[in-house]
């Protein structure tokens, strides 16, 4: 068996008198995906935030690749460059194209000369199918292109792992599907995923493993197939009653 | 009426320059500090915070004036200042002052998601001030720049006070010798009033080629 | 409050060093290199440094013709203006003047920004206590005016006995109306009149309710020109004073040797010479 990519070892994460993590395990395995489901304020967009250092645990441990990233004294910067993240609100950059989201972090963070990370830039966008729009400004794309070039962003710095924050939450209906399809893709060229959604479909299809949370825990977690078909914990099948429907 | 008209011109608008120099280095001064002072005052440690809001509600709150007179006559007898670098000095700290809150607005309109999603790529704190956050401030920092750069340009009719002839003391001049104020004080509004226009031309444009697509 | 006070001298400390960055300027676009500073303190041997300098520089506020303006090619003219230009040359050094604010000018002398004051001034006992005064180099004169259509003919101030009189209230001149006309019984009490301001006092002269107005020779000159007034005597007698070049206070060899030069200038009819090219009373 191999190393683990990342291990999540008894997080706590509380902000002032408020607990919102209270003690989640997790470990996940090189090209695997993970989908973390769970109604809102079960701490999962919370949890992915602690991933990437973006709010520090409270309490608890983190591993990427056999380190310690919550140790003290960890260049967190670094840290963030080997996890990618995708968010719900894309976040891209405003006063830069398509491209130049692409390529800021490339320049700024990869110390890369600008040909060469154009050239890059350039390929992260063809990988998502948006070649053609490299020269638009956020404001003049969709919301499924936006997504996309958020993704291709997150490529561009080379991650060994990523994170989808509720990626099609802010989408319309008839936008997702573009961006699940990129999400797939990435997976079957074997990215390494950690995913909350609500996404059903996607959950059953693309991942290995399914995760439910639920009040700041991990309830429990199992194989899509496991999780959706014979759920053992009462509160597990409620939600997925509740989401069904 | 009309050679009078000629040489009163010709003598008011050698002043333009001095106005013109006044300015821009009041301007730029102020750019410098209102920057590094918004940035301070948004990001900084308490104790920074604490230190630029000080100087900003000290300084809005002595007149332009005053603040001329202690550059030329105060602490001009430490350190070396011409008239004109008191008077330009003055007026761009003044304007360091206003401009820290111009900047410091812009600064906290800029969504916080972009801070948060340049972080997630792996850009410092200070990269992702100065290549995500900035860059958007900046532009939404143009229309109150440009009423501050107006502000600025009338105020430097204040460096007369120590010796600076800008355009309204050749103004002022003028109608002295020729006692003709109308004509004489016309020019020099004539003159404002094209200084006011190309500024605000400039920052229109400045505008329209970075505005930010929201 | 103690932090505070701490905050703001940390600041002012920083501005301090900032002043310094840009105080090496590179190009000054109008102004004539700035002399280094001198302290106020140290006065006195200014007539030495001022040689060692050759250069005097003067403020004056070019905005007071006839003493001085400024022409169309921008240099500076008047009765003061050639005055100080004399008294370079005795001094032999050049003249380099300054114009600013007449408000500005006692600060920037105390300051030693400029040598010397040449703005038509006079050495109030305010000013008096901030710098010093050469003696005058034009002593004040009054004017007495009457209406265009008088009889009347005077030769020295006192002519005045008898008649109807005005003059501004609080002024030296009315000082002068009542010391040495209505205290020596010359002149009754009842025939004397006090106006706010001189245009009132014209008007009076006019309509005839008054004789005559005592007042400032230069403002009478233009007051009669412009409301056909007759000017008939030009005195110093009445009047108090005189415009002075104002130096640093302690200066005391500058003063002496500028004492020296202007007495001179008076003497040798100079002073005069400029009072008649200029127009001045």
């Amino acid at each position: 068996m191999t190393s683990p990519i990342l291990r999540i070892e008894d997080v706590h994460k509380s902000y002032g008198s408020l607990q919102v993590l209270k003690g989640v395990s997790l470990t996940v395995q090189p090209r695997e995906v993970v989908v973390l489901i769970g109604p809102s304020g079960s701490g999962k967009s919370t949890l992915l935030r602690c991933i990437n250092l973006l709010n520090p645990p409270t309490k608890g441990r983190i591993w990427l690749e056999e380190q310690e990233i919550t140790a003290p004294g960890v260049n967190q910067d670094r840290v963030r460059q080997r996890i990618g993240m995708v968010f719900q609100e894309f976040n891209l950059f405003t006063h830069l194209t398509a491209l130049g989201n692409v390529m800021i972090g490339l320049v700024k963070v990869r110390k890369m000369r600008k040909n060469e990370a154009r050239d890059l830039a350039m390929f992260e966008l063809e990988r998502v199918g948006l070649a053609d729009r490299a020269h638009y400004y956020p404001a003049q794309l969709s919301g499924g292109q936006k997504q996309r070039v958020a993704i291709a962003r997150a490529l561009g710095m080379d991650p060994h792992i990523m994170l989808f924050d509720e990626p099609t939450s802010a989408l319309d209906p008839e936008l997702t599907g573009e961006v699940l399809a990129v999400m797939q893709k990435l997976a079957s060229e074997g990215m390494t995923m950690i995913v909350v959604s609500h996404e059903m479909g996607f959950a059953r299809q693309v991942a290995n493993r399914v995760a439910f949370m639920e009040n700041g825990v991990v309830v429990e977690e199992g194989t899509p197939q496991q999780l959706f078909e014979q759920p053992v914990h009462e509160r597990t099948r409620a939600f997925l009653r509740n989401i069904m429907q | 009426m009309v050679q009078d008209l000629l040489t009163t011109f010709t003598f008011i608008v050698q002043g333009l320059w001095v106005t013109i120099s006044v300015t821009a280095v009041a301007l730029t001064v102020g750019l410098a500090l209102g920057m590094t002072m918004a940035i301070a005052r948004v990001y900084g440690h308490p104790a920074v915070q604490m230190a630029v809001s000080a100087y900003s509600v000290v300084i809005r709150a002595v007149p332009v004036i005053v603040i001329i007179f202690i550059l030329f006559f105060v602490i001009s007898r430490y350190i070396n200042l011409s008239p004109f670098w008191a008077g330009a000095l003055a007026l761009g700290f003044a304007s360091g002052a206003y401009q820290t809150e111009i900047f410091r607005g812009a600064i906290q309109a800029v969504q916080p998601g972009q801070m948060i999603a340049a972080r997630a790529i792996g850009m410092s704190r200070l990269q992702a001030i100065q290549s995500i956050v900035l860059p958007q401030a900046l532009r939404l920092a143009l229309p109150s720049w440009g009423n501050e750069a107006t502000l600025v340009l009338k105020d430097s009719t204040l460096v007369f006070a120590v010796g600076v002839p800008e355009i309204l003391r050749r103004a002022q001049q003028v109608s002295a010798r020729t006692f003709e104020p109308f004509l004489a004080f016309g020019v020099a509004l004539l003159l404002y009033l094209a200084l006011t226009l190309m500024t605000t031309q400039v920052l229109r444009w400045l505008e329209r080629r970075y505005r930010l697509q929201m | 409050m103690q932090k505070q006070m701490l905050i703001i001298t940390v600041l002012i400390a920083a501005l301090l060093a900032i002043s310094a960055c840009g105080g090496t300027p590179a190009a000054q676009p109008t102004q004539p290199p700035a002399q280094p500073t001198q302290p106020a303190a140290q006065a006195d041997g200014k007539l030495a440094q001022i040689r060692a300098a050759g250069k005097l520089i003067v403020g004056t506020s070019a905005d007071y013709p006839p003493y001085e303006s400024i022409d169309e090619n921008g240099n500076f003219v008047g009765f003061d203006m050639d005055l100080i230009r004399a008294i370079g040359e005795k001094l032999g050094v050049e003249v380099e003047i300054r114009d600013m604010p007449f408000d500005s000018l006692i600060a920037s002398l105390q300051e030693g920004k400029i040598d010397a004051v040449i703005a038509a001034m006079q050495a109030t006992a305010e000013r008096e206590e901030k710098v010093d005064f050469t003696i005058p180099y034009r002593m004040t004169k009054d004017a007495f005016v009457a209406a265009g259509n008088t009889t009347i003919t005077m030769t020295k101030p006192e002519d005045a006995a008898g008649l109807t009189i005005g003059a501004q209230t609080g002024t030296v001149q009315e000082g002068w109306i009542q010391k040495n006309l209505v205290a020596t019984g010359l002149t009754t009490a009842d025939k004397v009149f006090s106006y706010e301001r001189a245009d009132q006092a014209a008007l009076d002269l006019a309509s005839g309710r008054v004789q005559l107005v005592l007042m400032d020779a230069e403002p009478a000159l233009e007051l009669a020109q412009k409301n056909g007034l007759k000017v008939l005597l030009i005195t110093e007698t009445t009047a108090e004073g005189g415009k002075s070049v104002a130096i640093p206070e302690g200066a005391a060899d500058l003063k002496a040797e500028l004492d020296r030069i202007i007495q001179g200038l008076i003497d040798d009819g100079t002073v005069k010479a400029l009072e008649e090219k200029h127009g001045l009373p």
